[in-house]
């Protein structure tokens, strides 16, 4: 009987998590050009909001980390810090090339490389900035992920 | 020169060597001890201002370090060649306040030494960025990528 409502209740949770994400934006070293296209995602123009994805204030509201740039030495416990302090389920977006693995700050003195060698990433959207389509596909996958789905590594070929 | 002000003879009789590498731009070779002159004849004649500090390491045994100065399209930039090993390079402060930040950066990337500065501290690099470590001398020995990682 426990384990009936126990799962009822994390059917519940993860239908709310599903129709609502609130995310949370770092910028670890960024060049500020991916937060641009984040806030042109999140304001009215691509507006994400009327499918309920929402800034979260506090790591501790947060079910999504969007990470943009590179990590750099100066950021890292930061980094670590935010994310140790969101709740779980607890997921991970690494937003542009720089995200994904340096970018143009690769092997730069003060970067320690892309979100990925620190937090485990669950998607990945590559561009120098992504657009706010790409970011929007992003969370679409991520969502699927979410619900168990397959979730595709990428276009189809070509035939 | 567009700027007549330009202290030509001053700048000429404390300067090792003149060059125009192109159009608009200037170049001398100074010894240190000279710098602080050269920077106040211009500043007396009130010709351009002080657009970058730089440092350069090409590898040799003397590194060089640049002062910018423009104004409108043009460009004169002071060359004071030191040491590798022992480079020393006197502060602009006493006459340009807000070099401060240019020799901060000086000291801190390529380990020059600014006599009579009076800030102390990193400006730029990490809090844990390991003492002694210059990032942009050729033969910087970096920290690993995970070195110290929490």
């Amino acid at each position: 009987m426990q384990n009936l409502i126990l799962n009822a209740l994390e059917k519940a949770k993860t239908w709310a998590r599903l129709n609502s994400p609130w995310v949370l934006h770092y910028n670890s070293g960024s060049c500020n050009g991916c937060d641009i296209e984040l806030l042109a995602t999140i304001t009215p123009r691509y507006d994400v909001e009327r499918f309920g994805v929402k800034l979260a204030g506090s790591p501790r509201h947060a079910d999504v980390l969007i990470a943009t740039g590179p990590v750099t030495r100066q950021s890292r416990d930061r980094l670590l810090r935010i994310y140790q302090q969101m709740p779980e389920p607890r997921y991970v977006m690494a937003l542009g090339a720089c995200a994904l693995g340096g970018g143009v700050f690769h092997n730069c003195y003060n970067t320690l490389g892309g979100i990925d060698a620190f937090l485990p990433v669950d998607v990945y959207v590559p561009g120098c900035p992504p657009r706010p389509e790409a970011i929007i596909n992003g969370v679409v996958l991520l969502l699927q992920k979410l619900k168990g789905e397959a979730v595709p590594h990428g276009e189809p070929q070509p035939a | 020169m567009v700027n007549p002000n330009l202290p030509s003879a001053q700048l000429a009789a404390l300067s090792l060597e003149e060059s125009q590498p192109a159009p608009h731009r200037l170049d001398l070779r100074l010894l240190p001890e000279n710098l602080l002159a050269a920077v106040q004849a211009l500043v007396t004649a009130r010709w351009g201002y002080l657009s970058a500090i730089i440092g350069l390491d090409d590898g040799e045994a003397t590194l060089e370090v640049l002062y910018v100065f423009c104004d409108g399209p043009e460009v004169l930039t002071l060359r004071l060649p030191t040491p590798r090993n022992n480079a020393q390079v006197p502060t602009l402060t006493s006459i340009i306040p807000s070099a401060v930040l240019f020799e901060r950066e000086l000291r801190e990337m390529f380990g020059v030494q600014v006599q009579g500065l009076a800030a102390q501290g990193p400006l730029f690099l990490a809090d844990d960025w390991p003492p002694e470590v210059f990032p942009l001398l050729k033969d910087a020995a970096l920290p690993g990528r995970l070195e110290g990682t929490a």
